[in-house]
This record gives C-alpha cells, sequence and structure tokens, in this order.
C-alpha cells in the first residue's frame, strides 16, 4: 500500500525549505524527504553566507532576476523573522588600471539587472574607507549583505513545520516512477532510518536535491532522461585568516570564469575568511552513491596568498588556515561559459506535478524565497 | 571515620562469585552508557558515592549502593543546550577489594591502607554521536571506548586526595586523560553531610583531537576548522549535600561548576564555555 500526500519537496536545504514553507503557507500537506539527519548540510551550509545584490548574472537570467527579487524578499524576512543578517556592503575592487573598465561593465550589468544602487569610487576614496586596501577604483555594493544561513534556514522550517509541513530525516530517495496515465503524480521509494523502504506517493513533486538533483531525475521511471542536464561539480574551498583582519565590508575580486574571485567575507562574528575558489571534479556526476571529500588542501593557500594580495598586499606570511569547503552544482562545464538556473516543470518534461531545479549554486540562498514564489506560481499553473 | 563517616569505603576481603557478577552487570552497564553518553557518570553520580555505611558484621562480602535520579546536564561537554536525564547508579564491591561500578569503572583496590587505595581499573568513554546535537552533524561519531588506568585515593583528615589516569585502549578517542581532584567533607547536621571539592582534567593531543578539533572537511562558515592540542579540559568545583535517612537510605545531591579550558573552550563546537550541572538521586546501600 502506498501512502499518498499532495506535496514531496526532496532536499532540505535552503531552497528546499523555502519551497516547502511556501506550499505550506498556501495550505498544501507538504513533506520534505532528507537524506541527512540535519537541515541544510550540503551546499546551503557550505558558502560564503553572502546576501548578493544580483550584480554580475546575465540579464533577464533566473539568476538575475531571482538574485534581486530575492535580495528584497530576504532583507524583509530576516527582519521580520529575526534572523541574524547584517546589511554590511561590498567592494568590487579593480587592482589595475584593465579592470577599470571591467568595473564599468559589472556596473552596467548591474543597472540591467535592476540593482541601480551601485556606485564608483576612486581608489583614494576606496583607500580612505579600508586602510588595508590596495585597488585602482572600486564599485560600492550597498545592498549586498551577510547572513546567518543556518538560521535562515531554521526559520524556514520553523515556518514550514507551523504551517503542518513535515520534515522526515534520515530518508533518502532511491527512485520513482511516474503514475501516470492511471494515476496522478509521482511514486518515491524511501529508504527510511531504519534501513526498511517503503513507498510514498504525491500529486506535486519538487526535486530540491541540490548536488543529487540530476541523479534523482535520472531514477524516476517515465521521466525522459534526456530532460535531464549533465551535472558537474565545483568545488570551492576557503581559507580563514588568523587573528585579527581589517576590514569592515567584503572585499571582492573582479569576478572569475566561474566563480566571483577570491573573495573576502566577514562572518557575523567579524571574522574574516577567503574564497571559494574553484576546483573542478573531472568527470560528470551520474549517480547519488558517491561521498564527497570536503578535505580542504593546504597546499593551495599559496594560491589564495597571490589573488588575496591583490587587494590585501599586506597579508601576512603564514596567515591562512583551511576553513571549509563546499561544493556547487553546476550545469556549466570546466572551462564553459557561465549557465543559468534550470527550473524544469511539466511543459519541458511532461510530467504533471513535477519540477526538478537544476544547478543552484550561488545565488541560490539569496534567491530562495523568490525561487519558492516561482515554484509555486509553477506548480498552480 | 565513625559509624556514617564521611569516605569511608569497604575494604574488607571476603570470597564470592564476582566473575559472574561481573559480567551479569557490566555488559548491561556498558551498553545503557552507549545509549545514553553518560562520559560524566563519574562525576554526576559522585555524591551518591561519597558516603558508604560503615562495614557491617554480616556474611556477605558484597557490599552494594543503588540509586536512581537525575541529572541536569549539556548534551555534551561544551554544548549550550542542558536537558535532564535520569541517572542510574549501581556500585557493587566485593570485600573490599574489586569493585564494578557505574561511577568508578571495574577495578582493584590493590593496594589497600587504612586511609589510601590504589590500583588498576577499566572504565568506558561512552562517545560521541553527530546526532546527539545539531552543533556536531556532519563530525565524524566517537564510538564506546575502553579506557585502562590507575586510580589513587587517600584521606587526611577531612581531607580527600583523588587521581587518576587512563588511556583509551580500543575503539574510542585514542587519547589520555589525567584527573586530579581534592575535596573536603563534613558532617553537616546528624543526619546530613556535605562535601565540597575542587577537580582537574588535562587531556593529551589524541583526546583533544577527538573531542574538540574540527577538520577542514568537516567545517562549515559557522564552525570553522580549529585543531584542538593537549592541555587542561576543564577545571570544575562541586557541592555535594548527603541526607541520610536511615543507614541504608539516603538523598544525594550535587551542583558543580564547570569551566572549560583554552584547548576546548576554543573549539569552535564549544558553545558555552561554563556550565552548571546538578544531579539528585535516591539510594540504597547494604
Amino acid at each position: 500500500m502506498i501512502d499518498h500526500v499532495d506535496s514531496i519537496v526532496v532536499g532540505a536545504g535552503v531552497v528546499g525549505l523555502a519551497v516547502a514553507r511556501q506550499l505550506a503557507l498556501a495550505g498544501d500537506e507538504v513533506v520534505v524527504l532528507e537524506a541527512a539527519d540535519a537541515i541544510g548540510t550540503e551546499t546551503s551550509s557550505r558558502n560564503s553566507e553572502v546576501i548578493h545584490a544580483g550584480i554580475y548574472y546575465a540579464k533577464d537570467s533566473l539568476k538575475a532576476r531571482f538574485c534581486v527579487a530575492g535580495n528584497a524578499l530576504l532583507y524583509e524576512f530576516c527582519a521580520t523573522h529575526g534572523v541574524p543578517h547584517r546589511n554590511c556592503g561590498k567592494l568590487i575592487v579593480a587592482t589595475s588600471p584593465d579592470e577599470l573598465e571591467i568595473l564599468a561593465g559589472i556596473r552596467a550589468k548591474a543597472a540591467a539587472n535592476g540593482v541601480g544602487d551601485l556606485y564608483e569610487i576612486s581608489a583614494s576614496e576606496a583607500i580612505a574607507q579600508e586602510p588595508a586596501l590596495f585597488c585602482t577604483g572600486a564599485l560600492v555594493s550597498p545592498s549586498t549583505g551577510i547572513i546567518d544561513s543556518h538560521g535562515l534556514m531554521l526559520a524556514y522550517q520553523g515556518e514550514a513545520e507551523d504551517h503542518g509541513a513535515v520534515i522526515a530525516f534520515r530518508s533518502r530517495v532511491l527512485g520513482g516512477r511516474v503514475l501516470q496515465p492511471k494515476f496522478e503524480g509521482i511514486a518515491l521509494r524511501v529508504r527510511g532510518e531504519d534501513g526498511g523502504e517503503m513507498e510514498i506517493a504525491c500529486r506535486r513533486l519538487v526535486n530540491a536535491a541540490g548536488l543529487y538533483a540530476q541523479p534523482l531525475a535520472r531514477s524516476i521511471e517515465g521521466l525522459d532522461p534526456g530532460t535531464v542536464p549533465p551535472l558537474y561539480y565545483c568545488k570551492g574551498n576557503y581559507f580563514s585568516l588568523a587573528g585579527r583582519q581589517p576590514f569592515s565590508r567584503l572585499i571582492y575580486p573582479v569576478p572569475a570564469s566561474a566563480s566571483l574571485g577570491v573573495h573576502l567575507t566577514i562572518d557575523l562574528g567579524g571574522q574574516a575568511r577567503f574564497g571559494p575558489d574553484q576546483q573542478w571534479l573531472p568527470e560528470a556526476v551520474e549517480d547519488m552513491d558517491g561521498t564527497i571529500d570536503y578535505r580542504v588542501e593546504p597546499a593551495r593557500a599559496e594560491v589564495f596568498y597571490d589573488a588575496v594580495r591583490r587587494y590585501y598586499p599586506d597579508l601576512p606570511d603564514d596567515s591562512l588556515r583551511p576553513a571549509y569547503s563546499g561544493m556547487r552544482p553546476k550545469l556549466q562545464r570546466p572551462g564553459g561559459g557561465a549557465e543559468d538556473f534550470l527550473l524544469q516543470g511539466p511543459d519541458s518534461h511532461g510530467v504533471a506535478g513535477l519540477i526538478n531545479l537544476y544547478g543552484i549554486e550561488s545565488p541560490g540562498l539569496t534567491a530562495s524565497l523568490a525561487i519558492a514564489e516561482h515554484v509555486a506560481a509553477m506548480l498552480s499553473d | 571515620m565513625g559509624g556514617h563517616s564521611i569516605f569511608s569505603f569497604v575494604f574488607a576481603l571476603r570470597r564470592g562469585a564476582l566473575p559472574a557478577l561481573l559480567l551479569a552487570l557490566g555488559l548491561p552497564m556498558a551498553q545503557a552508557g552507549a545509549e545514553t553518553k553518560y562520559n560524566d557518570w563519574e562525576l554526576w553520580s559522585s555524591a551518591a558515592n561519597a558516603v558508604l555505611p560503615a562495614r557491617r558484621g554480616g556474611a556477605s562480602p558484597f557490599r552494594v549502593n543503588a540509586a536512581v535520579g537525575a541529572v541536569y546536564a549539556p548534551d555534551y561537554l561544551g554544548a549550550d543546550n542542558m536537558t535532564t536525564r535520569a541517572l542510574p547508579l549501581l556500585d557493587v564491591n566485593y570485600a573490599g577489594t574489586l569493585f564494578l561500578s557505574t561511577q568508578q569503572g571495574i577495578g582493584w583496590n590493590m593496594w589497600r591502607k587504612r586511609t589510601l587505595r590504589a590500583g588498576p581499573r577499566i572504565t568506558f568513554d561512552y562517545g560521541r554521536e553527530s546526532s546527539d546535537s545539531p552543533s556536531l552533524t556532519g563530525l565524524p561519531d566517537i564510538d564506546l571506548g575502553t579506557e585502562a588506568g590507575l586510580f589513587i585515593e587517600g584521606f587526611v583528615s577531612s581531607w580527600r586526595f583523588k587521581g587518576d589516569i587512563r588511556q583509551e585502549i580500543g575503539g574510542g578517542h585514542g587519547g589520555l586523560l589525567i584527573n586530579g581532584e581534592a575535596s573536603w567533607g563534613s558532617r553537616w547536621t546528624k543526619k546530613s553531610s556535605i562535601i565540597m571539592g575542587m577537580r582537574a582534567t588535562y587531556m593529551d593531543d589524541s583526546y583533544a583531537e577527538s573531542y574538540f578539533s574540527v577538520s577542514a572537511a568537516n567545517a562549515l562558515p559557522s564552525r570553522p576548522a580549529y585543531t584542538a592540542s593537549g592541555g587542561f579540559r576543564d577545571v570544575n568545583a562541586y557541592f555535594q549535600v548527603i541526607y541520610d535517612f536511615t543507614q541504608t537510605f539516603y538523598v544525594a545531591t550535587e551542583l558543580r561548576g564547570t569551566a572549560l579550558m583554552q584547548q576546548a573552550s576554543d573549539s569552535p563546537i564549544s558553545e558555552s564555555e561554563a556550565f552548571v550541572t546538578g544531579s539528585i538521586m535516591a539510594g540504597v546501600r547494604f
């Protein structure tokens, strides 16, 4: 016998929880299936914890739209739900005359995305504000901030549960099958904490499995595997700064190819960390069984010293310590061009009630509320 | 050390079926501890074991101290969240020589004088699981470990001095702990006694690594990487009151304030540098 529920969200990361909250607020019966024993144990908790403004993304892309909308929604949510955050702002710095042109391009791209609050300052103004900084010019992003990502997820979880959502931890989805045309919906095979397996069916399924979204989608019988995009992992390593740090705002260099560059972020406790870098895993990810190696190789610090000293020349020797790492679930191939978020609904794959969320990397945390609103709208269409 | 004297211990040497009892009681106790993570069992239940009735002239070589109660303590050493847990105590002493105890482990009073005892013992470290607290999510579990060690306990007037060293020998943290303790006890009323004491615990690098380090692979923005080294783990001070209803029945209470020392308190998993635990137990001694 199969249990039935209205909606299932797979993945209790920041986006899965935001979607569950959104559906629960709308009165849905929601079950969140999470393989780990806690919320947000992977991408959602292994990032820079930055509230992005929406500056860098292609015009009209989902990343740009959701980030800009999500930024405003997130600040409002944090203020009304007591989530620790700080609207500290950031400097995007050019470290050579050539990069001044890139700054101009960044400002134009931001404006096209609806981020109209960026303004330029001279090198001397920037250095007056941040005496440890070296730059040839800078952009100020007033709407960038930092957030306690775990506090945010707890708030999403709390509100979702207050409205009837149930989060089932240690519940790994092994596969699924589309029930149509006999019935409307999708059945999932789930292995519980005790190792036993059960099948649970739902009318609406949101695949928010992050690093495992593609393997999960491929495991659903009845979903055309040709609709599932390839998944690439790109690891980001962070190093922390031992001792007191001299900056009051986040410092970002002009972006690199697959990340925003080795930037300096400050946590809510005032500690500084640098990262993330880019460490591509060579092969596309095909299954859900692999374990992710989150070790940080101390030797990678050498690259960080070089990158950071471009804008923080007085960074002392031996001051960087391996801090943590995260994994980006990318649609972008190593060496390829930037890819957008991919939210696939029935119009794309033909399965009623199924939404697959692919490539939800940065700025997924900032965009989480906007993504949730969009997913809810897709499901109600 | 009169009829109900503070810190009196049973040293009588008698014969009996101890091995069977050790087997029957020891395994279930270890299992219970593994499930409930009573790593500080020895501390929390120490009030209930502090006052024993004087040796009586019965034929049995066994002295038994059994109690139940509750302790209010952190989820794990360094946790901010406090919970109340049931606290059982079973202490069986055979002929003053061998003991099996949820508090003291399994040991032998190899060297016994009127005011001094010392010997080897086996204790258990019940480990820690990442599921014990959301703050530990993603950290490796620390399994149940068996510790081999030596203890010494002596009395000078109303003072008691204790020390022990224990090395984990299989399955758990893999490290070494050294404890030192001094306490003072006195009759308070006709039926009650008080004890005040201080205790310090030293840990080696392996223990510190297991319990307080966070590798970069397990680090998060909210839980940065940290390498803990050996050093003093904590110091604590306690105040205990034991009330004897009869020679057999008693109630023991304790308040204990603990401060983590630098290597432990600086760990990102240590949410609270200092905390107070409280316990109350009711028991029987015979």
